[in-house]
Formats: C-alpha cells, structure tokens, sequence
C-alpha cells in the first residue's frame, strides 16, 4: 500500500515515515511543492498526507491540481493553519480529511486506513485479528462468530487499536480520538481507562482476551500475539 | 454637572454679583446726579429770593406774606449772622398730600433791611422719590434683559462651539479596541478641537494598530508553536514503542506526553482566542444547544461518577440556536468541565437549560470567586488547578460575546457557585 506523505519538516517527515513503515506501508515523501507536484502526478498512491503550507507554494493548489488530472487518491490534510475555511476550502476540494497538527500517530495511521478501507472495500469490509473480526460498515464486532455489543464510543476505539496493531498508544491518542478536538478539557484521562476497561472486559467475556495490554502507565498496545 | 451647565452657573454668580452691586452702585449714581440738580435749582431761586429782598419787599409782614403764599419759602429773623449756605434733608407736612414727605431744603443767610434772617427754600422730594425708584427699576430692567439675553446667547453659543467636543466624545464612548474601521472624529475650524481631534487620532489609531500587530503576533506564534509541538507528540509516538522500555523510561515519557498535551492545548486555546477575537468567520449553522448539552455530559459521565458527583439536569427537550457547532460545544465544555474540576468530592451539579438561559451550578470552596478576574486569559489564582492553562472561562466568555449572549459569575452561599449564560 503505497503513500505519498508532503511535509516539509524533516524531523517531523521521518517520524511519518518511521511510524508508518512499521504499518507496513509503502512511503514516498515530497518535502517541497514541485517534488510533491511532479510525484503526484506521475505515480498512483493509495493515500496522500498533504502539509498546505509548503516551500514553493499552497498545498491547496495541489489539491486542485489533482482534482484537474482526476487523481484517484485519498487525500488526507494536515496543516498548522487552523483557521475554519482552510478545512472546509481543503474538503471542498476533494481531500477526505483534515488532521491540525500537532496530531497523534496512531491517529493519523488510523484515519489512513479508515480512509484505505472506504475507497477499497464498499460494501463488505471485514477486519480480522485474532478470533477477532470487525464488520466497520455495519459497526459490528465478533469473536469466533460470537457477536460482542459494543458501544459507539468502544466501537471507536476498537477501530483505533486495530488500525495501530502492536503499537502503543498513549492515553492521550485515545482521549483525542474518542472526543475530538473539544475535549481536552480534561487532563485526567478516567474516561479512556473506562472505555478500555468495558472492552478488554466484553472482548475476554467473549473469548477474546489478552489483546489489551496496558504499558506502564502510557497507554494501550493490542496485540493478538500476546494471547496466552 | 455638564461643562455648559458649571459655566453657566459661574458666569451666573458673577452676573447676579454685579446685577446686584450694579442696581445700587446705579442707584446712588442717579440720585447724586438728582441731588445736585435739585441743589442747584434751590440755589438758583436763593438768588431770584435775594433779588426780591433787595426790590420788592419792605416789611417783615411781606416776608409772612410770602411764606404764607409759598410754603416753601421761610425767613426766620436771627439775633446774630446765621451759620453758611447749607443743604439738608428733613422731613415735613405737605398740605397737598396730607402725609409728612421728605423735603430738601436750603438754608442760608441772608440780610434784609440791614438785619440778618435765615432763608430755608424747600422742594418736595416725593415725586422726586419715584422718578429715582423708576429709573432705578428701568435700569434693573435694562440689566436684567442683558444678563438674560447673554446667558442665553452664551448657551446657544457654547453648545454650537463645543458640538464638536461632544460629537468626539460620542466617538470615544462608542469606541473599541478591536473594532475594525478606523475612528472618524469630525472635521472643526476651532483649532483647539483640531489639535484635540488630530491628537486622539494618532494615539487611537496607534493603539489600534498594536492591538492588531499583537494580536497577529498571538495567532502567529500559536501557529509557529504548531509543527514544533507535532515533531515533539510524534517522536514521542515513536518513542513509546520502544520494545525495551523500562518503567522508569515510561515515567519520565509520561510526563513530557502530559506537558506536550497541556502545551497543545495552550496553544490551541491560544489560537481560537485570536480568531474569537479577529471575529474571524466561523461557519454558522443549526445547533440544538440542547443536544449539545446532554452530549457533553455525557462524556463526562465518568469524572463525575469519579468525583461521586450527584448530577441534577433540567435540560429543554431541543433548543436549535444560529451558531457554530464547535463553538457552542465548547462553550458548554468548558462551562461543565469547570463545574466539576472546581468541585468538592461528593458535590453537585446542577445543569438547567431555558429557552432564554443556560445555567451550571455547582458546589465548591466557600468563597465567592473574584467576578472580574475570573474571565482574565491566564488569570492567576489558588483556585486555578495544576495542569490548568487558565483560558477557558476567556474562551467561554469570548464565545458568549460573538453570539450575543451574556455570561455572569455568581455566588450563593455558603459554597455553590453559579455560572450563567443569557441567551439573547
């Protein structure tokens, strides 16, 4: 699955990359606007993580550009400017998402593969880890053919773990893409262990358990691996 | 009292003063004026009497005579030569009116037939009396139709002169910092109000100009405070995955991931305060307040069952409002957060929606809050949490004012504290 992430932050590019990579993606990276320009238009990506302000010019234009060229691919905007018409110019324009920066990895590797799925699967789209599997469209999650009613909010965060599988991911990433932007009100994070807790309990009550893990007090891997 | 008004008394006091000191300072004018007139006249028919003396009378029964015609001419023979010419006043019978009137009289000596007599001539000074009270009555007329004519001209006057003052003020009054035209104060030829105008212009205009460059300076260092904070939470990220990690490692990350979410979301606050107060445009749309409401305290069902907190609603069924979906939920969060981070374990709260208000009362310390630093960005203070950047209520009141509503402070004791948002 390859990606085509636009950033002109080094640092910042080689944490995509290196987060990523370990997804198992395919990563190609565009650190200015011509290099960005002349891949999109050359190769085929499943997915763009597109900075917009970028040196050489807007990455809207981009945006533009590939909706000239009919592109098919996904796009997903992340920008500094936070500013309400950015996002919607930007989503107007045919990108799918829009993540302000400063974002959480597991986020991003999460919308990705929402975003992946959308495009590939219609219909059916079937996650599978472990006994586990997960119909997404139909928000429905089984255990070896045992349904587990979960809620929206747990359904969620299945989702993110899934989506971030073996991979930490703190507290923080969790509370964020549990309650959006709004909710950093709270710098206690009762409700994530809540959330997790419900799940790791009606997943192990479905047969399912172990695959939550805490990591000291960081946050949460899941890991069907770890199944004892 | 207004400008015109203290002038006016002022100049007030002084007319009156001289009004007053005038009519008798006139008075005493005009009657020495008349006096000397009327002392003259006497003088003048001492001598036509002296004439007669020397011509036409013989006897002392002609003197009789003559005063007997003429009351007001009296001899009075004297042993010796009698004292100098001399005016007085006295006061005497007047046949005609039947009253005493005051009379002025000449007194002088004079010599008839080789003996000295007396000579009083006297005129009434009764008329006289009243002239002197009429011109003294018309010159106070006189006067006071002056003073009134200039009082008013002087109001007219002042308050056509000075409209231009007041036309600057209501400028001023109406002025605000953030407002985006510049200040247009009224062109005048009076130069005092020129220099005034052209002075309050310049500082004005300064202020405002920074105002915007440090406004513009807020939303940009938010903005530049942006990539750095999301190279630092994704190396973090990456950090964490770690397979070695020890639980002292995993400490110290804990923290550097707390710090980094309280600076995200310092600078984000940062950020939303800077468009709030740009007025920049943020989509409106229909939001049920009321919706919005029971989904924020929905997720924040655990802290309050963490915090054992007795949560009391009477909440409208749906309350569609002309806003900002994300503003008003951010108005509502940080409202209900507040309630329950400031909190007693055990607490209440106590959340009321009505067509024309939003209420969030809860218990806490037993003391009022102070009420006007309570909206201050970063505003200090014991009651401010560890973990707290101290912008939500600046935000909340922010919001408040972009859509109109009204949000106040309130304390009931003994320890329930009540925050309040007027809808319209």
């Amino acid at each position: 699955m390859k990606l085509l992430l636009v950033e002109d932050e080094p640092e910042l590019l080689a944490s995509l990359v290196s987060y990523l990579q370990a997804q198992h993606y395919i990563c190609e990276v565009a650190i200015t606007y011509a290099q960005a320009q002349e891949k999109m238009l050359l190769y085929n990506y499943e997915c763009i993580v597109l900075d917009l302000t970028l040196p050489g010019g807007d990455g809207l234009e981009l945006l533009r550009e590939l909706q000239r060229h009919q592109k098919a691919a996904g796009v997903i905007i992340t920008s500094a400017r936070a500013a309400v018409d950015d996002r919607i110019t930007g989503l107007e324009l045919g990108a799918d998402d829009y993540l302000p920066k400063p974002f959480y990895l597991p986020e991003l590797s999460a919308r990705i593969s929402a975003l992946v799925r959308r495009r590939h699967y219609q219909g059916t789209n079937l996650l599978q880890a472990g006994k586990l599997s997960v119909d997404v469209p139909a928000r429905r999650a089984t255990v070896e053919g045992h349904p587990v009613t979960l809620t929206r909010t747990e359904f969620d965060l299945l989702l993110l773990l899934l989506a971030n599988q073996g991979r930490v991911i703190t507290k923080g990433a969790i509370a964020e893409h549990l309650s959006g932007d709004a909710a950093e009100q709270f710098d206690t994070f009762e409700s994530v262990y809540a959330h997790v807790k419900n799940l790791k309990r009606k997943l192990t009550e479905a047969g399912a358990s172990n695959y939550i893990r805490m990591v000291y007090g960081l946050g949460y891997r899941f890991d069907t691996s770890s199944e004892t | 009292m207004k400008l015109l008004a203290r002038t006016t008394v002022f100049f007030l006091i002084y007319a009156s003063i001289v009004a007053v000191g005038g009519t008798f300072v006139y008075y005493g004018f005009i009657s020495k004026i008349y006096y000397a007139y009327v002392d003259r006249t006497l003088s003048r028919r001492k001598l036509r009497v002296e004439k007669a003396l020397r011509l036409h009378l013989r006897t002392p029964a002609d003197l009789a005579f003559w005063h007997q015609l003429d009351h007001n001419v009296e001899f009075k023979a004297l042993s010796a030569p009698g004292p100098p010419v001399s005016f007085s006043q006295r006061m005497m019978y007047n046949e005609l009116t039947g009253q005493i009137v005051p009379y002025r009289q000449l007194a002088a000596p004079v010599e008839f037939q080789g003996r000295p007599y007396r000579l009083e001539l006297r005129t009434t000074m009764l008329d006289s009396q009243e002239l002197l009270a009429r011109i003294v009555l018309a010159g106070a007329l006189l006067f006071g139709a002056l003073l009134v004519g200039l009082l008013v001209l002087q109001h007219f006057l002042a308050r056509r002169m000075w409209a231009p003052f007041y036309h600057t003020l209501g400028e001023l009054q109406r002025y605000k910092l953030d407002q985006h035209q510049p200040v247009r104060l009224a062109s005048t030829r009076i130069p005092e109000f020129k220099e005034l105008n052209s002075a309050l212009s310049r500082v004005l205009n300064r202020n405002q100009r920074i105002y915007h460059r440090q406004r513009e300076f807020t939303e940009n260092a938010a903005h530049e405070l942006q990539t750095p904070l999301a190279i630092l939470r994704t190396k973090l990220d990456l950090l964490v995955q770690a397979p070695d990690l020890t639980e002292e490692q995993a400490g110290h990350i804990e923290a550097l991931l707390e710090v980094t979410q309280r600076l995200t979301h310092l600078s984000r606050s940062l950020l939303l305060l800077a468009h709030l107060d740009q007025q920049l445009f943020f989509p409106t749309e229909t939001v049920d307040l009321a919706a919005a409401v029971r989904t924020q305290l929905g997720q924040m069902r655990e802290q309050l069952s963490v915090n054992n907190l007795t949560l009391t609603i009477a909440v409208l069924e749906t309350l569609p409002l002309a806003a900002n979906r994300s503003l008003l939920e951010i108005l509502v969060s940080n409202l209900l957060s507040n309630a329950i981070r400031h909190n007693v374990p055990g607490g209440e709260l106590i959340v009321t929606l009505t067509a024309e208000e939003f209420t969030v009362q809860n218990t806490g310390r037993a003391q009022a809050l102070p009420a006007d630093q309570l909206f201050v960005r970063f505003r200090p203070g014991p009651e401010r949490p560890p973990g707290s950047v101290g912008l939500g209520l600046a935000i909340a009141r922010q919001i408040c004012e972009t859509y109109g509503f009204l949000l106040n402070y309130h304390f009931q004791a003994p320890a329930r504290h009540i925050m309040h948002v007027r809808l319209q």
